[in-house]
């Protein structure tokens, strides 16, 4: 899938802009370079709709001069003069930024797990095998089952970043997706999806083609009832968890926005914002993490960073220029990057985003029975429609779900066909949170079951 | 075969990124190699991307991206490559093909193959033109659009105000076996502003949007500080809102919202890939009543200035209007050549590709639920007794199987007695697409394309949705 020398190519043509950086005059300067190869199918309908594959990459430049920065990106190298003095020319009437220096050297040690040989040599014929298998095993599992749409893909990227100040890092990384939509139209229509992605190769058959199995069977033929609106305990599964997690949490831990006063946790370092079993962790290193890595997207050391212990807000993640932008403006006295810079490709300057962002207790965990038994009297919700729309800012959400289930006396009484679901997470999860005993991989989110018992509403259709 | 050939715009074929005597020996390979369709589709984009926050620029992202898609379709499947590297496509027709192939040998037999329904060939370029072209437009100009948003928002308690531009050109070009060969271009401009306000513990925030087809007039015709002002307002006001009520009620929506609910409940469910896939609750149900009498929705790319429209689809059609709904009834589903094909039907060029990157797919563009009869807001208002009037859109959610969708406000009011009363936050609507269509039971008179958006279904689009307001009996709010 990948040449054996796209690094090389890649690292070469890095190596011309940083010399045309140099004979520029620029001052600071660094280079993301990035080539994706990636092979996959997609299925429609129960069958395969068509095998593809290509390649994408560029480089993205960005220069600082005196605290002002400016950013450019270009596929042809033989374009980099132009590139160069475009992103010189934004930097002059970007703003001054006393302190903003690109970060220098530091040694770290590589993050392992990050590459596969075993996806990089995945044929396009494997994956259609893993299409059909797909298939063959849904139709085995359940004759009125169908696969609607999803697919599987393959992808490797050889990436680099170096800068004036002496960073040099550069490796190639891997990704298998399986995703699957699929439908049960028996007595009543049901469907669900799920999906998962590693940075290893996943199994023939995962896990998520039987959850999505699974939750189409559960929510078929939606019981008949008179339940009205009203608060009531819920267990959100690590997918619909997931789903309203990574919209509101991440976004309440960026340190620009708490020094803004624009989060619902700014003021709040070294109070107890959660439950006090609870702990985030912000980790940059872990093996395997489709958002780990040895150093940001800037140059600098991942760290493991807790968040929140037991409860306690204890850190925000920082950028470079961010931490140097709120002290400038006296938002802080101080602050300094934690390795937290990101770009979503090579088209993109840094900004400052989690990694892999994992929920823990030092409580008991518990087994969906148990929970179960501990709600009593609730729902537990698969999927939610409309996440998205959830105000980051306040934490407040109104979503959807037709893969919910009413739980009386401990048991699972059966689907409803719809419910309304709102309330406000920050504030769900500061009292009577629970956890489930078994960890889901969420892309960066590492999640358990979690039972929510107070501030959401359900509001069955 | 329909051939034809018209020239619009420009009749030179200059200022092409393919080498046309390259493309055409690698659309020959292709067919040599055992195609029975091929194509190269290439999409310049040239864009600006800006982030200002608080008035400080936070960075500005000139750039061009270039992708190319070459897709075949071999004994009834389809292989796709696609690349950056767009010089070298000759290179990857064989294991495209052979990729088609291995497909296509895999087929059960109760699968029918793929085909394509017959359209129209041209060999033509066409050009929308704008008053103002994004890529000469200065950007101090551009800059200056934005800080005079920023300056306009003076409240106290408004924390932060994060402003964004994009602007792109998209020049595409198509090559096919069947002897196609268009050029086309537009242009989209968008700003788009989010305000973040604090009274206390309490934060909230809300957003706004301008933009549509067209260069940078668009944003220099509009009202920029009124625009900041009522986003000014309804950050205030959302910071002493209350909790929305929950239950089965009555709903009144503005047109942001309106478009966004004919988006997510009727759009999406009418795509024709979809419908195929046995994944769309308006499987069958062609010319069939599924709404209420008052009901009539288009979806209409050659709506210029709307954010979803564009001259020539993804397959090189001529875009038209799709009548989806008349008086209720089901009319037409959206389509592509191979959907077309499928369901023996014409194709009405809804074929849409996020870029040069990715491969065509049953798409909407301005999808816009057409006006009614009721005279204005208190009109729709006045016999109700208990419901909400919901306004502007956080964005919507659809499971088109189910026929299940939701859509969120981003500010409402109470209606008592035919009165606006407490401000509400964080309203979402939800309901079934078969039932909420027939619900629908009152319309004003004007329908207008609302602020633009973005659609997402494994890639995203532009999109541009509206209508009148509209009332619907009975919505299930939360």
């Amino acid at each position: 899938m990948i040449p054996t020398d796209a690094l090389d190519r890649l690292l070469q043509k890095a190596d011309v802009i940083s010399n045309a950086c140099k004979s520029a005059g620029v001052e600071q300067w660094d280079i993301i370079g990035m080539q994706s190869y990636n092979e996959g199918v997609e299925i429609e309908a129960g069958k395969i709709s068509l095998a593809g594959g290509g390649g994408d990459g560029g480089f993205g430049i960005r220069v600082v001069d005196k605290g002002r920065f400016g950013f450019a990106h270009l596929v042809d190298v033989q374009n980099v003069s132009s590139a160069i003095e475009l992103a010189k020319k934004i930097a002059n009437i970007s703003p001054q930024i006393q302190g903003f220096d690109l970060p220098s050297f530091e040694s770290t040690k590589k993050v392992d797990g990050m590459f596969d040989k075993s996806i990089v040599a995945t044929s396009s014929e494997d994956l259609l095998q893993n299409a059909d298998d797909i298939l063959a095993h849904v139709a085995s599992k359940n004759e009125h089952a169908i696969v609607t749409g999803g697919g599987i893909e393959v992808s490797t990227t050889a990436s680099c970043l170096i800068s004036s100040s002496g960073i040099e890092e550069s490796g190639e990384s891997t990704i298998n997706s399986i995703g699957v939509q699929l439908s049960i139209d028996k007595d009543t229509f049901s469907s669900s999806y799920d999906h998962q992605s590693s940075r290893v190769k996943l199994d023939n058959i995962p896990h998520c083609v039987d959850n999505a199995l699974y939750w189409a069977e559960m929510t078929q033929n939606p019981i008949k009832h008179n339940l009205s609106a009203e608060e009531a305990k819920v267990i959100f599964t690590p997918s619909a968890f997931s789903s309203l997690f990574k919209y509101i949490v991440p976004n309440s831990v960026i340190g620009e926005r708490v020094a803004r006063n624009i989060s619902v946790w700014s003021n709040q370092m070294g109070k107890q914002v959660i439950d006090p079993h609870l702990t985030i962790t912000n980790h940059g290193r872990l093996e395997g993490g489709l958002a780990s890595s040895s150093r940001d997207d800037e140059g600098v050391p991942t760290q493991i960073l807790p968040l929140i212990k037991q409860g306690v807000l204890m850190n925000t993640l920082w950028s470079v220029r961010d931490a140097a932008e709120m002290v400038q403006e006296g938002k802080v006295e101080s602050a300094q990057t934690t390795g937290s810079a990101f770009r979503s490709s090579y088209q993109s300057p840094p900004a400052t985003s989690c990694s892999e962002m994992i929920l823990e207790t030092t409580k008991k965990q518990h087994s969906r029975a148990e929970l179960l038994d501990i709600i009593n009297t609730g729902y537990i919700i698969q999927d939610v429609m409309g996440a998205h729309t959830a105000n980051p800012t306040s934490g407040d959400f109104s979503v959807t779900s037709s893969t919910i289930l009413r739980v009386e006396n401990g048991e699972i009484v059966g689907p409803l066909s719809q419910a309304g679901i709102s309330g406000n997470l920050i504030s769900a999860l500061q009292s009577n949170v629970e956890l489930g005993n078994e960890i889901s991989v969420r892309g960066r989110f590492h999640l358990t079951d979690v039972a929510l018992q107070s501030h959401i509403k359900i509001n069955p259709a | 075969m329909v051939i034809s050939s018209e020239h619009n715009g420009r009749a030179d074929f200059s200022n092409r990124y393919l080498d046309s005597r390259k493309i055409a020996k690698a659309i020959d390979l292709a067919i040599d190699e055992g195609a029975q369709y091929a194509e190269a589709r290439l999409v310049a984009l040239t864009e600006t991307d800006i982030k200002m926050k608080d008035g400080q620029i936070e960075s500005a992202v000139p750039g061009q991206q270039v992708g190319l898609t070459l897709r075949v379709l071999v004994d009834g499947s389809w292989g796709i490559h696609s690349t950056t590297d767009f010089h070298q496509i000759h290179e990857q027709v064989p294991s495209t093909v052979k990729l088609a192939k291995a497909v296509a040998n895999r087929r059960a037999s109760n699968v029918p193959p793929i085909d394509l329904a017959e359209v129209p060939i041209y060999q033509d370029e066409v050009h929308w033109q704008t008053k103002k072209d994004v890529r000469t437009t200065e950007l101090d100009e551009k800059l200056g659009y934005m800080r005079e948003f920023t300056s306009s928002v003076h409240h106290h308690s408004i924390q932060s105000v994060k402003c964004g531009w994009m602007d792109e050109h998209i020049h595409t070009e198509l090559v096919t076996s069947e002897g196609m060969d268009r050029v086309w271009s537009f242009q989209r401009t968008l700003m788009h502003a989010t305000l973040e306000g604090r009274s206390g513990t309490n934060v909230m925030s809300y957003r706004t949007r301008v933009g549509g087809e067209g260069g940078v007039e668009i944003i220099e015709k509009a009202d920029l500080d009124a625009l900041a002002t009522k986003a000014e307002k309804s950050t205030v006001r959302l910071l002493n809102a209350s909790s929305a009520p929950s239950g089965k009620m009555p709903l009144v929506a503005d047109p942001d919202l309106t478009g966004v609910y004919i988006h997510e409940a009727l759009g999406h469910p009418c795509e024709a890939d979809l419908v195929a896939a046995g994944d769309s609750c308006l499987d069958g149900k062609l010319g069939q009543k599924i709404g209420s009498d008052i009901v009539t929705v288009v979806d209409d790319p050659t709506l210029r200035g709307g954010y979803g429209a564009f001259p020539i689809d993804d397959e090189g059609l001529n875009t038209r209007e799709k009548l989806l709904i008349k008086n209720g009834v089901l009319t037409e589903y959206l389509n592509h050549r191979e959907t077309a094909y499928h369901f023996g039907i014409e194709p009405n060029a809804g074929a849409r590709a996020q870029d040069g990157l990715h491969h065509p797919m049953v798409r909407m563009s301005n999808t816009i639920i057409q006006g009614g009869t009721h005279k204005d807001l208190d009109d729709l208002l006045a016999d109700i007794q208990f419901g909400v009037y919901a306004c502007g859109s956080r964005g919507g959610q659809v499971d088109t199987g189910r026929g299940s969708f939701q859509f969120s406000a981003q500010e409402s009011w109470l209606i008592e007695n035919g009165e606006l009363t407490t401000p509400l936050k964080d309203v979402s609507v939800s309901g079934m697409t078969l039932e909420i269509l027939n619900n629908v039971d009152g319309l004003t008179k004007d329908a207008t394309i609302a602020s633009p958006g973005f659609c997402g279904k494994g890639q995203t689009v532009p999109v541009g949705d509206g209508g009148p307001l509209m009332r619907i009996k009975e919505a299930l709010v939360g």
